[in-house]
């Protein structure tokens, strides 16, 4: 009974030092809330809606700018994956993404909405509270004459003559499934409680690089497939992280 | 029989008897399958009231002057009767406006098929710059003060009068307008017979000189796919193709009903054909050629007389309940 007594002791302190240990672990953990800013450019020039700028030659006023960001995944010893979906462009270039440990991750993106969301279920956008980047957008983010969400939509005015004034109303939206693109940082990314923000830069010039449009060709996918598959394929070179 | 359907008719323009009783709102004729409704929008009294309301309100084109009915007359099976209906500022429309009735029983909307919930169809004209010209944002913003359509989208749905209830309760009120009273329901059903003319159309109809049978099949007269039917020499509109982006469905509309066909025209996507006349000659010809079109469409070589009676039969398809203005029924 008494060796059993010791027995019982040994354990307990062996049980107390195993919870100390774990004490003294979660103690070290840090974590950051952090954030993803856009840097809208056309080529080295800043973005900003309303101004004009020279694309492939042609004039190109741009009016809305915007595009679904989502499912950022943090990639370290363990996947942080966050299923939110966020409207960033023009109107919105700061999000705020949830908290994560200090460190280095592979981090990967989804631009557009995935294909659970985008096949509008019983609840679908109208059914989203205001607010909700999945919800009823202004400008609109939702396509009413398809099924679906726009991933990607930019528009504004070209110059179809020459003159350096745009002088035709132009929309280039990208949306459905297979236009729904991840896209990975080429390095990984270092959280730390300095500096936990995380810059995306969006390049229109790049998002057209071998697009001529002066033509004043549009593209809602279907009507112009060529033209959209062009900017997906640009996707990789548009879309960069800054480090 | 059409005398209990006219009844039904009847209790869905005074209102349904009781609320939340699916089939004293809507009421489905006996030899039409039942009308399949989403969990979120089982049909009560209620909401069909607030959704007849809206397909007749102004308010929800930007500048207040179209309403839903503006395109879709109660009197010609809720269709419009010009090829391209005049949108906001002056603007038309980019394909002819269809029939509503028996929406409730397709698939998908519009005629390249691009809308697959009937009660998101609503926002296709609401949010069109050449229709109502209004997102349904703004519209929701602009309809937030009027008290007497809040309360009955409190009284419908529990909620304001937001996307969601509008485009819900113009979906009760679309479902609501199904259509089988025609002297073909009643013939069908063995109460009349038709005329010997019409007869002689009937079976023409269903036979493979004509094939017209092969796509406008069934109850409702459509198989609901998508074809060719070598309307025109040349498409500007690249109809289902703008959803699939495969050229095969470049140039394909959706199959109509020819349901109340003789009240519906002008014809085709665009509206460019104006009778049934022209619509029988452009079949019988054969159409335009066009790497997409339905090898059913072949020359028929069709004489007057068979002419004539194909039309008589198309005919005999109007439900004479939706050849009357709002105010009449």
């Amino acid at each position: 009974m008494k060796n059993s007594f010791y027995v019982f002791l040994a354990l307990l302190g062996f049980g107390f030092t195993l919870i100390s240990c774990s004490d003294d672990e979660s103690d070290n953990t840090v974590t950051v809330t952090p954030t993803m800013d856009l840097q809208l450019r056309v080529g080295s020039e800043t973005l900003s809606a309303g101004n004009i700028y020279e694309i492939n030659g042609t004039a190109l006023q741009v009016n809305v700018a915007q595009f679904y960001v989502g499912e950022i995944t943090f990639t370290g010893e363990e996947a942080n994956a966050s299923e939110d979906f966020f409207v960033m462009g023009t109107n919105l270039n700061r999000i705020n993404l949830p908290a994560t440990e200090v460190g280095n991750y592979d981090l990967s993106f989804g631009v557009g909405v995935n294909a659970e969301i985008n096949a509008l279920s019983e609840d679908d956008f109208t059914s989203r509270p205001t607010g909700d980047p999945l919800g009823m957008q202004e400008p609109t983010m939702h396509w009413n004459w398809n099924a679906g969400y726009k991933f990607l939509r930019i528009d504004g005015m070209v110059d179809t003559d020459a003159d350096g004034i745009p002088d035709q109303a132009v929309e280039y939206h990208l949306g459905s499934n297979p236009f729904y693109a991840i896209l990975s940082s080429p390095e990984q990314i270092s959280l730390t409680e300095a500096d936990p923000a995380i810059t995306v830069r969006f390049d229109l010039a790049a998002l057209f690089a071998g697009a001529d449009l002066s033509t004043g060709e549009v593209t809602h996918v279907g009507d112009n497939k060529p033209l959209a598959d062009l900017m997906l394929a640009n996707y990789t070179e548009a879309f960069s992280i800054i480090f | 029989m059409k005398n209990v359907i006219c009844f039904f008719y009847v209790l869905l323009f005074i209102g349904c008897q009781k609320a939340d009783d699916v089939s004293s709102c809507i009421p489905v004729p006996e030899h039409f399958p039942d009308i399949t409704y989403p969990d979120n929008n089982q049909p009560t009294e209620a909401r069909l009231a607030l959704g007849k309301q809206l397909f007749f309100d102004t308010q929800l084109s930007i500048d207040s002057t179209i309403s839903c009915a503006s395109c879709h007359f109660p009197e010609f099976a809720f269709s419009d009767t010009i090829p391209l209906s005049k949108g906001v500022n002056g603007a038309f429309g980019p394909r002819n406006a269809p029939s509503l009735l028996n929406a409730a029983y397709s698939p998908y909307f519009n005629k390249d098929g691009g809308v697959k919930k009937l009660d998101l169809f609503a926002l296709v004209p609401i949010e069109d710059h050449k229709e109502m010209g209004i997102s349904a944002l703004r519209l929701t913003k602009r309809l937030a003060s009027n008290t007497a359509l809040q309360d009955q989208a409190q009284a419908a749905y529990g909620r304001p009068l937001d996307a969601f209830v509008m485009t819900r309760a113009l979906g009760i009120f679309v479902r609501s307008l199904n259509s089988g009273d025609s002297r073909y329901d009643a013939y069908l059903q063995d109460s009349m017979a038709l005329s010997a003319a019409e007869e002689r159309g009937r079976v023409l109809f269903h036979s493979p000189r004509t094939n017209c049978s092969q796509c406008h099949e069934g109850i409702f007269f459509t198989n609901h796919q998508f074809e060719n039917n070598g309307a025109l020499e040349m498409y500007s509109d690249q109809g289902r193709k703008l959803v699939t982006a495969k050229e095969t469905d470049r140039a394909t509309f959706k199959v109509p009903s020819l349901r109340n066909v003789a009240i519906t025209g002008p014809y085709m996507h665009n509206g460019s054909y104006a009778t049934l006349e022209e619509i029988v000659d452009h079949y019988d010809q054969g159409g335009y050629d066009h790497p997409n079109k339905s090898p059913l469409i072949q020359p028929m070589h069709l004489d007057p007389q068979e002419k004539a009676d194909l039309i008589a039969f198309l005919h005999t398809l109007t439900d004479q309940r939706y050849t009357t203005s709002r105010s009449e029924q």
